[in-house]
């Protein structure tokens, strides 16, 4: 453990509450789509990290390349992440959603596709960092309680912001729209929702277009954030998003916003109040991943769900 | 199923395609090596046998005449049988084993490989590296730097992967017949593809090489990039004197030898210098938040923060310590020494600290031609990488000169012996461990680029 | 349909000719530079190859295998560079570490489904790493191991390319036996159908660990020689996309023989070394290629070639001689193997004991009772008729007695013996054998193999029988062939032995079904609308065999919807109603049940 004035200093445990939150946040916002493809669809598209990383790209090209202000990059990232999605659609996933094929393929199509993209972006961008222009986001932080107290960053207050808007937002979409539930009887069943006169097929497109524009959100947030785009930032975060989605609980959207706060706050806690707990910290994604696979499959916040097989 | 038609078709296809190969592998290889009108190949067996002119024409890219088999049929058919023929028209005589004449020895194309990670994550170094090579071969080409003899550098890409290294260095000594090596650029690549050269008798000099145990690897391995343990101290003690820290605060990358070993050093160096170790917290390859490290490191109110990473997070740490609102200076290790940390960290880089090899705004007249040359080739700023890979290069030619013979044990001895060479890097030696010496500087960002810290 | 085919015809033309074109030109760069290096690290990668195929042909989807190779490379350069040991005892030790890691993450892993398996496993690899980064003292950490620390100038490079081929060799050898002994097959039918596997008494839990336990050995087998050909090792040589990398040559060269994948680590090896071995590597184009060629493989031979590039399975079914004196006449009687519950020979025992016995059995899925505190007992030797409207229960009573299900309250004995909660293969041992309403058969395999899969619990084989040929292994094959003929025959199915039972009409799947739970010698025989999908005549065929099994001492249970069949056969018949049993009694009377009459007809 660390100092003892340390551990009862309350500013250092707010701030660390705060930035914890911030760092959750980003793996939210990141797991939002990856966990309602995964929700809806059954899939596990290990492509979202690279469709996100295309984003963070694709917002880079908008804002630095073209001078457009942040919210033309917004827009810009998140259709570009969506037509990108639905183009993994049509090419990896509609042709493996058929009798007979087996569950895995998507998520192996998946892999190829996401090695694709990657080189693509190698090819395309080089694999030297890329940072956003300047002054998008005030490097000053707001501070509350003056300049000893706690510390917020305009970046950091985005995120947390942007992530719970795009959970009630998506909410809301699911649970209160026509094509939510559209989304919703494609979950629980394909072949009924194709007895019930769903188009399946035009379901499955919108699903991927919603998660692709999550992607896109989350790439050009991230990327602005971290101040950091490369072709490999898709890889360092996917599999703690795989770690939150499993957390929350496979395509619970409010589970997957909870689930990346919790690991973000109990990874600074590591880090804040244990002696080396900076080694440890990327352990605990992955155990957290391994223990609640073994002893609670449908996640923390999962309902218990009939078996599907 | 017709399996008769099947079959039939697919061995039809194979053929034709195996055909096809063997054509496109021919002009391939054409293409690749460029076919030398001379190459200057110097066997050891030559001098044993008592031959005095022993140049054969290696054909590598018809894979026909190795070496040795040259070398046999010189010592048995006599002197000159298998001259080359622009050798024979320079009127050049290439002796062996050193018995030779006062006059230069070398002609014809000599070559040089490099091993460079072109592709994948760590491309961007490799590229640098490698354009800091090919403007020196350029330069040393064109100013006739050895004399009739031109430099052909074969630069081949090991993907930043330790098999593709051995493979290429392989390739490299065995098929290309180069007479050194300059590279790779990884050095947990170089540990895997180095003994290579060692087991050959190929010297080899990596220009980015900083980790433990590479010049241990024997006594073909050579590096110009002075490892952490050399840079370190001296940028410790210019703080030291000019500060005066009491407490001292580090962060560095756990994921990485380079940045895991220079914390290292810093560590028995912050000692030396009477500083106190305040904390040492580590971060990840790609972690992108850094502010609880940074946030737990202030609560222990250092005089100076310490940050032994690479680029990528380097700037993001910067400007984060200066949010969380780290105030002090901020001393950054080797990867900081890059024009990105102040094009990318803007204000929150002021004042930042970096002990290095060499630094763009140098007043040393060969680093600012350098400077210059590289920017008018490539149209950016070199980095440090570019100026120890141009460096190598140069080292290299000096070595071949100095040898007067393209025999590797010879190139070796004479890189081995290098002293006091004015180059790029400043003034340098070789010491007794092929270890490079010469003066680190320290340098401190001050509006928007790199000054001298003094 | 016919152009996902056609494409996926093309495909492997177009695969192979890559293979061909990259073999031919990396055979000319051989003869001029003989580098065995990237012979070995081909060598090295069909190792890996191996490694992931044991669990992708046994339907796991595990991507553990760059951590377990890492575990076995780690292992091996502690010992070697810090005990002293030589790379051929570290190889054992580090494969028997691995082994023990294996199965102590498999336990509790395999228990997961497919997708949740892949991604702990994923997570299990990154485990690794870090353990490796937060432990400098034994491993280096992120400096990583370096093998000639402490051995200057003599760089501990062990690996030759004969230790390489010898090893492949040893594990072909491995694969080659294992394909054709009973644990081979149970594999197989564990990835092509794991609820028919169980209950045909392969114990689906021990085979995913064996496999799993074999496929950490191997990759640690791979990570020793990996460790050793490099000289150096770091964390960032097991990464993820190592693991992908392995998964690569699985699925892209094929997952179903054991040489896909070594085609596929070929493929996927030699491709680059060719490309750059032609191109150079000035040109950036021709160095990404290869990881976008493998990229582009990968998606395209997961829709067109499931399966993968190598699929023998097509040209394994040719037909294949019977030789008529194999068949065995009387497969019941077969003194060779008797049943295999004790006390339970053919013929009605001497007590009275019922055989099957059910107490106030309940089973609820959320709020529904599917099965409704039902009890009874089915007497030895008789045929029982289990009938009901449509959601009535009955399979689902069927999966309750197999152990599919496990009831929420109640018990199921089995000749005295309480087989309540009992794993379904266990069931499949004691006696109980069972065909599917939807037909559950192996459909890569053979009606033969299918068959002799039912002979699974009674082939008194192992792996050590298999891999060093003891004469007890051929006895057993043989004799489970001979009995599966037999089986075949009898059900009139002998002409389709060698065909893929997916190739099959609708009726002789449900014969093939039925011959296999025979295999089981199962004192009670389950059958589940055998009769659905059959024409009148092949019905009557089978009324006529149902009777037959009677007259042979088997306890047959059957649902039906065909009234007629079940009437002609049954000595007594249950009828079921919402998981309610409302009559059991003898076919006429049932007839005249007013409950049962109200149940078919409704309320009148």
């Amino acid at each position: 453990m660390v100092d003892a004035s340390l551990l009862t200093n309350p500013v250092y445990l707010l701030q660390n509450l705060v930035d914890g939150l911030a760092r959750g946040a980003v793996y939210a916002v990141f797991a939002l789509g990856f966990t309602l493809i995964f929700g809806v669809l059954d899939i596990v598209n290990l492509a979202h990290a690279s469709t996100f990383m295309w984003c963070a790209f694709a917002g880079w090209v908008v804002m630095s390349l073209l001078n457009m202000p942040l919210i033309v990059g917004l827009l810009a990232s998140m259709l570009f992440g969506g037509l990108v999605a639905v183009v993994l659609e049509f090419v990896a996933f509609r042709p493996l959603r058929q009798e007979g094929a087996e569950r895995l393929s998507p998520m192996i199509s998946s892999i190829g596709v996401s090695i694709i993209m990657v080189s693509l972006a190698e090819a395309a961008f080089s694999a030297q960092t890329k940072k956003f222009p300047s002054g998008v986001l005030d490097p000053k932080p707001l501070y509350i309680g003056g300049t000893d107290g706690v510390r917020v960053s305009w970046g950091q207050l985005l995120i947390v912001v942007v992530s719970i808007v795009l959970m009630v937002a998506l909410g809301y979409l699911i649970r209160r729209t026509r094509t939510g539930m559209a989304i919703r009887a494609v979950a629980y069943s394909q072949r009924a929702a194709r007895l019930l006169g769903i188009n399946v097929n035009r379901v499955v497109v919108i699903t991927f277009f919603v998660g692709g524009v999550l992607a896109g959100a989350a790439g050009i947030l991230i990327g602005l954030l971290t101040n950091n785009i490369s072709p490999s930032m898709g890889s360092d975060i996917e599999l703690r998003g795989l770690a939150v989605v499993i957390l929350g609980g496979l395509g619970n959207i409010e589970g997957a916003v909870v689930g990346g706060l919790l690991l973000g706050l109990v990874e600074t806690f590591t880090i804040a109040y244990f002696d080396q707990g900076s080694d440890y910290k990327d352990a605990i994604a992955f155990i957290i991943l391994f223990l609640i696979l073994l002893i609670r499959p449908n996640g923390l916040f999962g309902r218990q769900e009939a078996n599907r097989a | 199923m017709k399996k008769g038609r099947v079959s039939t078709r697919f061995s039809f296809l194979a053929v034709l395609a195996m055909f096809s190969m063997t054509l496109l592998g021919a002009c391939g290889d054409n293409t690749a090596t460029v076919p030398a009108p001379t190459t200057a190949v110097l066997p050891t067996t030559a001098a044993a046998s008592g031959a005095t002119t022993a140049a054969s024409t290696t054909a590598a890219a018809s894979g026909a005449t190795t070496a040795a088999a040259g070398a046999t049929t010189a010592a048995a058919s006599g002197a000159t049988t298998a001259a080359s023929t622009t050798a024979a028209a320079s009127g050049a005589t290439t002796a062996a084993g050193g018995t030779s004449a006062a006059a230069s020895a070398l002609t014809g194309q000599i070559k040089i490989g490099a091993i460079a990670t072109l592709t994948g994550n760590n491309s961007p170094f490799g590229i640098a590296i490698k354009n800091g090579f090919d403007l020196a071969v350029e330069e040393l080409n064109n100013n006739k730097y050895l004399g009739d003899a031109t430099i052909q550098l074969v630069t081949l890409d090991d993907k930043g992967d330790k098999q593709e290294g051995i493979s290429v260095m392989t390739k490299l000594l065995d098929q290309e017949k180069v007479v050194a090596v300059l590279g790779p650029t990884l050095s947990s690549t170089a540990l895997a593809a180095d003994p290579i050269a060692q087991q050959k008798g190929i010297p080899v000099l990596g220009t980015s090489n900083t980790a433990n145990g590479i010049t241990e690897m024997g006594n073909f391995v050579f590096r110009d990039s002075l490892p952490e343990a050399s840079v370190i101290p001296g940028a410790v003690a210019a703080v030291s004197a000019k500060l005066k820290p009491k407490k001292a605060a580090m962060m560095y990358e756990s994921t990485n030898e380079f940045t895991k070993s220079a914390d290292d050093v810093f560590k028995a160096e912050l000692q030396k210098n009477g500083i106190t170790l305040t904390g040492n917290e580590a971060y990840s390859k790609g972690d992108t938040d850094f502010r609880t490290q940074l946030n737990k490191l202030k609560a222990t109110s250092p005089d100076l923060l310490i940050v032994s990473g690479l680029i990528g997070e380097a700037v993001p740490i910067v400007q984060q310590a200066r949010e969380v609102g780290i105030t002090q200076p901020i001393l950054g290790g080797n990867g900081f020494n890059t024009p990105a940390i102040y094009q990318q960290g803007k204000e929150a880089a002021e004042g930042v600290i970096v002990g290095s090899a060499w630094f763009l705004g140098s007043t040393n007249p060969k680093s600012q031609a350098f400077v210059a040359a590289y920017k008018k080739k490539y149209n950016t700023d070199p980095d440090q990488f570019s100026a120890q890979a141009y460096a190598g290069a140069y080292l290299m030619a000096t070595a071949i000169k100095n040898a007067n013979s393209t025999d590797p044990k010879a190139i070796r001895d004479a890189l081995a012996s290098i002293k006091n060479f004015d180059s790029v890097l400043g003034t340098f030696s070789f010491d007794a461990n092929r270890n490079p010496v010469h003066n680190p500087v320290v340098v401190v960002v001050k509006g928007g680029k790199f000054e001298l810290y003094q | 349909m016919r152009t996902k085919r056609t494409v996926g015809v093309y495909l492997r033309y177009i695969l192979y000719g890559l293979l061909a074109v990259s073999l031919a030109a990396y055979a000319i760069y051989f003869t001029q530079n003989p580098n065995v290096n990237d012979l070995n690290r081909f060598l090295i990668n069909a190792i890996l190859g191996l490694s992931i195929f044991v669990t992708l042909n046994t339907g796991l989807l595990s991507l553990a295998n760059a951590g377990f190779m890492a575990i076995g490379a780690y292992s091996s350069a502690i010992l070697v560079a810090k005990v002293g040991l030589p790379l051929f005892l570290s190889l054992p030790l580090a494969m028997l570490i691995c082994g023990i890691v294996g199965l102590l993450i498999g336990l509790p892993v395999l228990r997961l489904t497919d997708v949740y398996l892949a991604i702990s496993t994923l997570g299990f690899g990154e485990i690794v790493r870090v353990i490796i980064v937060t432990t400098p003292d034994l491993t280096g950490g992120a400096t990583g191991a370096n093998l000639s620390t402490g051995f200057p100038f003599e760089r501990m490079r062990q690996t030759e390319t004969w230790m390489l081929v010898l090893f492949l060799a040893f594990l072909i050898y491995l694969f080659y036996w294992l394909d054709r002994s009973k644990t081979g097959r149970a594999l197989r039918a564990i990835r092509q159908n794991s609820g028919a596997a169980a209950t045909m008494g392969i114990n689906v839990v021990y085979y995913r660990n064996l496999a799993f336990v074999m496929s950490a050995v191997i990759a640690g087998a791979a990570g020793v020689f990996y460790a050793h050909q490099i000289g150096s090792i770091d964390n960032n040589d097991f990464r993820f996309s190592k693991a992908v990398d392995i998964l690569s040559y699985g699925v892209l060269g094929g997952t179903t023989h054991w040489f896909g994948p070594i085609l596929g680590a070929g493929l996927l090896t030699v491709l680059p070394v060719s490309l750059r071995e032609v191109f150079g590597t000035s040109v950036a184009f021709f160095t990404q290629l290869p990881v976008i060629i493998n990229g582009l493989a990968l998606l395209l031979v997961v829709i067109f070639l499931p399966g993968g590039l190598f699929q023998p399975s097509r040209y394994r079914h040719k037909e294949m001689p019977i030789n008529e004196a194999e068949i065995a006449d009387d497969v019941a009687v077969s003194k060779e193997s008797p049943p295999l519950v004790e006390g339970e020979a053919v013929g009605p025992p001497a007590d009275a004991l019922p055989l099957l016995e059910l107490h106030d059995v309940t089973r609820t899925f959320g709020g529904i009772t599917a099965v409704d505190n039902i009890s009874f007992g089915i007497p030895q030797g008789i045929i029982c008729g289990l009938i009901g409207p449509n959601g009535s229960g009955k399979t689902t009573l069927l999966n309750l007695i197999t152990g599919i299900y496990h009831p929420n309250r109640g018990r199921i004995l089995l000749s005295g013996r309480d087989i309540t909660g009992l794993p379904p293969h266990l069931i499949a041992k004691l006696g109980i054998g069972r065909t599917y309403q939807n037909i559950r058969l192996f459909n890569d395999m053979t009606v033969l193999e299918n068959v002799v899969v039912g002979h699974h619990a009674r082939i008194k084989t192992n792996l050590f029988t298999t891999w060093l040929r003891l004469p007890q292994e051929r006895r057993q094959e043989a004799l489970a062939r001979q009995e599966a003929l037999g089986l075949l025959k009898r059900l009139g199915l002998l002409g389709f032995a060698s065909q893929p039972a997916s190739k099959l009409s609708y009726g002789d799947q449900r014969r093939v079904e039925i011959a296999r739970a025979l295999a089981l010698h199962p004192a009670l025989l389950l059958l589940d609308e055998p009769a659905a999908g059959m024409n009148d005549v092949e019905t009557a065929l089978l009324a006529e065999f149902i009777l037959t099994l009677k007259r042979q001492g088997y306890t047959v249970v059957v649902i039906e919807h065909h009234i007629d069949l079940i009437m002609q056969v049954s000595n007594e018949i249950i009828v079921l109603n919402f998981g309610k049993k409302i009559a059991q009694d003898v076919p006429v009377e049932v007839q005249q049940n007013a409950q049962v009459v109200e149940a078919y007809f409704g309320q009148e």
